[in-house]
């Protein structure tokens, strides 16, 4: 759902080892930052970037992430018909839409995109928390839900607000919050299919869960390798995150068929 | 080995560990949400069994306190009546039917297996069995130990069921029903020499392989067209 926010956002805003600066920002004006405008950061794009890109240019990168949007409208066209239980998810998608409409706008004037991404991930871990919830996963452990509740505020916050700033990208949480979704996915997908009859492949639990393993499995991965390796090697990078784009636009399709096919919500017969 | 080097061996490795993570947990979410589903499984199966004991028990006691004695009141009438040989027929009719109730409500309430245990019971079964069909009945019962009510009550209905298929389907000449136990497992082994059947499932042998499963056993069925059919329970005691 993000993959497109993060990886040419990210690539683009986080520290290259020539220039070695913190990410840009114009207006929060944080001690020790240096200030790119815009125009540059474009420069910075065109001169340094682009045979990196080659085969897979900022516009098609962006209309990637914003596959999100085919689910996000169709969250809205059918939100009132559709059961309370995919709440979250609905929720989730259009604040996915949200969070890459602001990187693009962000990242095209030339700032960083870290302070809504993280914002984002910590929103996303929480929504999916409750959408594991809403399908029943901690119904026999019920205070592992609240102890997960606490934990991921509390891990985001000490990543970015005590061992890096709000203003850099988180990588830990990322692969902590990732882990976590494949792990109840995984579970969620057993129970399915022991429990759920034989047309698994229209059930929108099913194609959720399944998007949620490839994206956050893969996401897992390609943080582990930012944080201890890839970091030095932009080839290798930019085409980690040619793939996590690939892979988004996939998922972005698995849950825009799942919303469709949400089942709608039992019609109260009215008491004379 | 440099820094760099280092740092990719590093993440490769932690990769690999988180990798190696999901897989296992995989394994594991799956074997623990198959055993939930078994137990589930196995106790809806205890319930719906205990439900058709206690709908058998009803049955039977409805035909013996219902039907019996308005046959019992039916021949007492007629015997009233003036002896002429519809009348006689009439009271032969209805012998007969007290006869085949009778029967019908101890096949429903086994109360030989209650009253005086499953070798009794099962020897009184394959006396009525023998009086009712020209096979023959051979029954070794080696267990010297008493049996469980719920195992004893579970393995008269396999060796009932086993019987029904083998008169009904079999063929054949001969049933043999042996009984032992060995290493903690009741072995109930029995062995037609009939026909032999497909290895299709059908009602009788699912119920075969559920009251198996409910006493933690299982069913070994060994078939061969033309050369019989044996059905081995392993039940642990």
């Amino acid at each position: 759902m993000n993959a497109g926010s993060q990886s040419l956002y990210y690539y683009l805003s986080n520290p290259l080892p020539v220039l070695s600066v913190k990410a840009p920002f114009a207006s929060f004006g944080r001690p020790g930052m240096i200030y790119y405008a815009g125009t540059e950061m474009r420069n910075l794009f065109k001169e340094r970037l682009i045979p990196y890109f080659a085969r897979m240019n900022f516009d098609l990168n962006a209309a990637f992430s914003l596959s999100i949007a085919i689910g996000a409208v169709i969250a809205l066209v059918r939100i009132r018909r559709i059961e309370d239980r995919y709440a979250p998810f609905l929720v989730l998608t259009w604040t996915g839409l949200l969070n890459e409409i602001a990187s693009i706008v962000l990242v095209s004037r030339g700032y960083s995109n870290a302070a809504t991404y993280n914002l984002y991930t910590l929103a996303e871990s929480l929504l999916i928390l409750w959408q594991f919830k809403r399908w029943g996963l901690f119904q026999r452990v019920p205070r592992f839900y609240t102890f997960l509740l606490l934990l991921l505020p509390l891990s985001w916050c000490c990543e970015s607000i005590v061992y890096r700033t709000l203003f850099q990208f988180n990588s830990y949480f990322i692969i902590f919050y990732s882990f976590l979704i494949v792990m109840g996915a995984i579970y969620t997908l057993s129970e399915m299919l022991f429990y759920e009859g034989p047309a698994l492949w229209r059930q929108p639990p099913f194609l959720i869960c399944m998007g949620f393993v490839i994206y956050f499995t893969y996401s897992t991965l390609t943080e582990v390798f930012w944080v201890f390796g890839l970091a030095h090697s932009k080839t290798f990078r930019v085409r980690i995150y040619e793939v996590l784009a690939y892979i988004n636009l996939l998922v972005n399709l698995i849950y825009a068929t799942a919303l469709l096919w949400m089942p709608t919500k039992l019609r109260s017969i009215p008491l004379s | 080995m440099d820094a760099y080097e280092t740092s990719i061996y590093t993440a490769v490795l932690i990769a690999s560990l988180l990798l190696g993570a999901i897989i296992l947990f995989s394994g594991w979410a799956m074997v623990r949400v198959q055993k939930r589903y078994y137990t589930r499984e196995q106790e809806h199966l205890l319930a719906r069994i205990e439900l058709l004991e206690e709908e058998r028990l009803r049955i039977a006691e409805d035909l013996h306190d219902e039907l019996g004695p308005m046959l019992g009141m039916s021949r007492l009438l007629l015997q009233k009546a003036e002896r002429t040989p519809l009348v006689g027929q009439v009271e032969a009719a209805i012998e007969t039917v007290a006869n085949r109730l009778g029967g019908i409500a101890r096949n429903l309430q086994p109360e030989q297996l209650l009253e005086r245990g499953l070798d009794t019971a099962l020897r009184h079964f394959f006396d009525l069995c023998r009086e009712a069909h020209p096979m023959s009945f051979l029954l070794h019962y080696g267990i010297e130990r008493e049996l469980p009510p719920e195992t004893s009550l579970q393995v008269y209905r396999m060796v009932q069921e086993v019987t029904h298929n083998a008169i009904k389907h079999s063929g054949g000449q001969q049933l043999e029903v042996c009984l032992q136990t060995a290493e903690g497992n009741l072995y109930l082994t029995c062995r037609d020499d009939g026909a032999g059947m497909g290895t299709g499932k059908g009602l009788g042998k699912r119920s075969l392989e559920h009251r198996a499963k409910l006493l933690g056993g299982q069913l070994r069925l060994q078939t061969t067209r033309g050369a019989g059919t044996t059905y081995q329970f392993i039940l642990p005691l």
